[in-house]
């Protein structure tokens, strides 16, 4: 069965290693007995919307960004119907900052944002946020991950977990990210899934369960994603 | 009294057993503020080389040519490359009641402290090799690096030496400059699949390639009219180890197709101080690998390859080359200390890949982030019994050299390696 990954501008979109998330979710549809198929997708226009089963909206330098910006304008209703019905997205970043109302730039300018969900990030000069990070999280435990960006995102909606080690959305708030139905924004590159499986096997659980296909969660082997984990944390100083 | 001092630093240091890269320039710095620029105001003529990649050899290759020209010539050939660093050189070399007088001064520059160093200098050459992702949680995003380089060139006497393919280079092109780069007769590079940007840097745009080299270089073009300029420097050929600049040919020892950029680079830079053909001929047919780029090390009769680096770039070069010399082991020593960046995810942007279509035996990741190196390799398809982890690379040597190998390295982890493989190696010699 194929498992049909979009990876939205990955030419612009790359700026830490999120083709790793692409990897990481390709070997697990592999171990599941799917056959990942990635589509790389350069223009609005060639976006199966039928056919998305995970889509990624990495980060990208500012200038990129308003690149991008100006492209996802164009699909903006669709994304947003899909996101609602459900679309397994993983958005980083700039991605994530792209799914909220605006961006205001350290000038004041404001860059619209997709408006699909009620936040906005406003980018400041006064201090990069930068550093590894560990997030506690509900359902998946503690991720795992690298910020470094200097906008500062205000929302009231669910987050995806709060950091113990590093940022959070913004300089004052410990709650990091967003969760939305089957959507997670983060700023965590890393990239995030590979160190992460519990948020990869999410990603595909979700599709294993729209097309009622059996699994087992057990027969995958995590030991690798263990022990790096384990080498991680113990190197950040973070107890388990 | 600041250089007495600094000069005393650096001798204790190396008593100790460092290489005293910074710390006499850091001393004599505390003593006084004005030091760097009585110093390098002695040098006639200052060269200073920055970029991503290349800039150490084109450095070591610069100075080595430029000591045969004339023996006064100063270089931080050690790789120390900070304001300090190059500080600490001029301090090393000064000499008390003597005119100090110094021809040429040749120094790489961190791409983040160029600013810094050109508040010191009114009139100098400065070479731009490329800008590639590197490092981004120290340098935050190229666009604001160059913005960087860029005003500290305001109103300055500065001759520039760019990569004309390299579109970012080019954002260079309202100062001084002349250029160097491929004809589209060249074709012996592989693209990688990740390029920084191809897209315009004035309009946005994405730019119409008609050539594509590495990464972004290539032949360029945008609506806007932001085209590759026409190099006053073009490399017409690549055979083996020779090449062929502006219809002259030059041999040379380098291994590894993207040197031919760095060999590209210099030769511009000697051609434009008038350094005569023979001169250059010679120096650049005499010119031996620095150590650790592409380093050959034999090692009981087994041929191990050392290299470093810093970027997905670099590492896809170094993949490419890997199909060359056919190692059976292949090692990764992955840091995330300073030195290095602390965000190691640059290895996901790289192209192992190319390693599948290889005959590797195994597979040793080592360093202090060895895990993350591990994990790239097996979701790439690598099977787990490949990959041989252990975080310290001194209980791996031995293994690894039974076989040919090729060790590739992060920057902090580059002296270490080469010392414990220079320990075992029966003949060494830089390639």
């Amino acid at each position: 069965m194929d498992y049909n990954i979009y990876h939205l501008f990955p030419q612009l979109l790359n700026l830490y290693g999120d083709k790793g998330n692409i990897t990481t979710l390709c070997y697990f549809a592999k171990q599941f007995g799917l056959n990942p198929v990635v589509h790389e997708v350069n223009d609005v226009a060639d976006i199966v919307w039928d056919d998305v089963d995970f889509m990624l909206l990495g980060g990208g330098s500012d200038r990129e960004q308003a690149i991008v910006t100006a492209k996802l304008s164009e699909i903006k209703e669709q994304l947003k119907a899909k996101i609602e019905a459900g679309l397994p997205l993983l958005a980083v970043c700039g991605g994530y900052q792209f799914l909220g109302n605006y961006y205001q730039d350290s000038q004041g300018n404001k860059l619209a944002g997709l408006g699909i969900l009620d936040f906005y990030t406003v980018g400041q000069t006064k201090e990069r946020l930068l550093g590894n990070c560990v997030i506690e999280t509900t359902d998946f435990g503690s991720l795992i991950g690298f910020v470094n960006h200097a906008g500062e995102t205000f929302h009231d909606l669910e987050p995806l977990g709060q950091a113990i080690v590093g940022y959070g959305n913004n300089l004052e708030s410990k709650a990091e990210g967003i969760r939305y139905k089957n959507l997670i924004g983060t700023y965590l590159h890393g990239p995030l899934l590979p160190r992460n499986p519990a948020l990869t096997l999410f990603f595909i659980e979700k599709f294993l369960q729209k097309n009622n296909v059996a699994y087992d969660f057990m027969k995958i082997d995590l030991t690798l994603e263990e022990e790096t984990r384990a080498s991680y944390l113990n190197k950040i100083g973070v107890n388990q | 009294m600041a250089i007495l001092l600094g000069k005393i630093a650096i001798k204790l240091s190396r008593m100790m057993g460092h290489r005293g890269s910074d710390v006499g320039g850091r001393i004599a710095l505390k003593f006084s503020k004005r030091i760097f620029k009585k110093l390098i105001s002695k040098i006639d003529t200052v060269i200073l080389i920055t970029g991503t990649n290349g800039k150490s050899t084109v450095t070591n290759l610069l100075a080595e040519v430029l000591e045969q020209v004339d023996s006064t010539t100063i270089s931080n050939k050690t790789g120390a490359n900070m304001y300090t660093g190059i500080l600490s050189i001029m301090v090393e070399k000064y000499r008390f009641f003597k005119d100090n007088k110094i021809k040429y001064g040749v120094f790489e520059v961190d791409e983040g402290n160029v600013y810094k160093v050109m508040q010191e200098l009114d009139h100098n050459y400065l070479v731009i090799t490329n800008f590639f992702r590197d490092q981004l949680d120290r340098y935050s995003e190229m666009d604001l690096l160059i913005d960087k380089i860029k005003n500290s060139l305001e109103n300055k006497d500065v001759k520039l030496i760019i990569n004309a393919d390299d579109p970012f280079c080019y954002r260079f092109n309202k100062y001084n400059y002349v250029s160097y780069g491929l004809t589209s007769a060249i074709t012996s590079f592989e693209a990688g699949s990740i390029s920084d940007s191809k897209y315009c840097p004035e309009c946005g745009k994405e730019l119409r390639y008609t050539s594509v080299f590495y990464g972004q270089l290539g032949h360029y073009q945008c609506d806007c009219g932001y085209n590759r300029p026409t190099p006053k420097y073009n490399l017409e050929a690549i055979n083996n180890n020779e090449i062929i600049i502006n219809n002259h040919t030059y041999h040379h020892q380098l291994k590894g197709n993207y040197n031919v950029y760095n060999l590209l680079a210099a030769i511009s830079m000697l051609k434009e101080l008038n350094i005569s053909e023979d001169t250059i001929e010679k120096g650049v047919a005499n010119y031996q690998a620095i150590g650790g780029r592409m380093q050959k090390i034999t090692i009981k009769n087994n041929s191990i390859y050392l290299n470093l680096v810093k970027n997905h770039t670099g590492m896809n070069m170094t993949l490419q080359e890997a199909k060359n010399i056919e190692p059976e082991h292949i090692a990764f020593i992955l840091n995330d200390n300073e030195g290095d960046g602390r965000d190691v995810s640059w290895i996901w942007d790289a192209d192992f890949e190319y390693l599948l279509a290889l005959d590797i035996e195994k597979y040793f990741v080592s360093g202090t982030r060895a895990y993350d190196m591990a994990l790239r390799l097996k979701n790439m398809g690598i099977p787990r019994h490949k990959i041989v982890i252990n975080n310290l690379f001194a209980t791996l040597v031995d293994v690894v050299t039974n076989k040919d190998a090729l060790v590739i390295v992060s920057y902090t982890a580059l002296n270490e390696t080469k010392k414990l493989l220079e320990e075992k190696g029966e003949v060494k010699s830089g390639l």
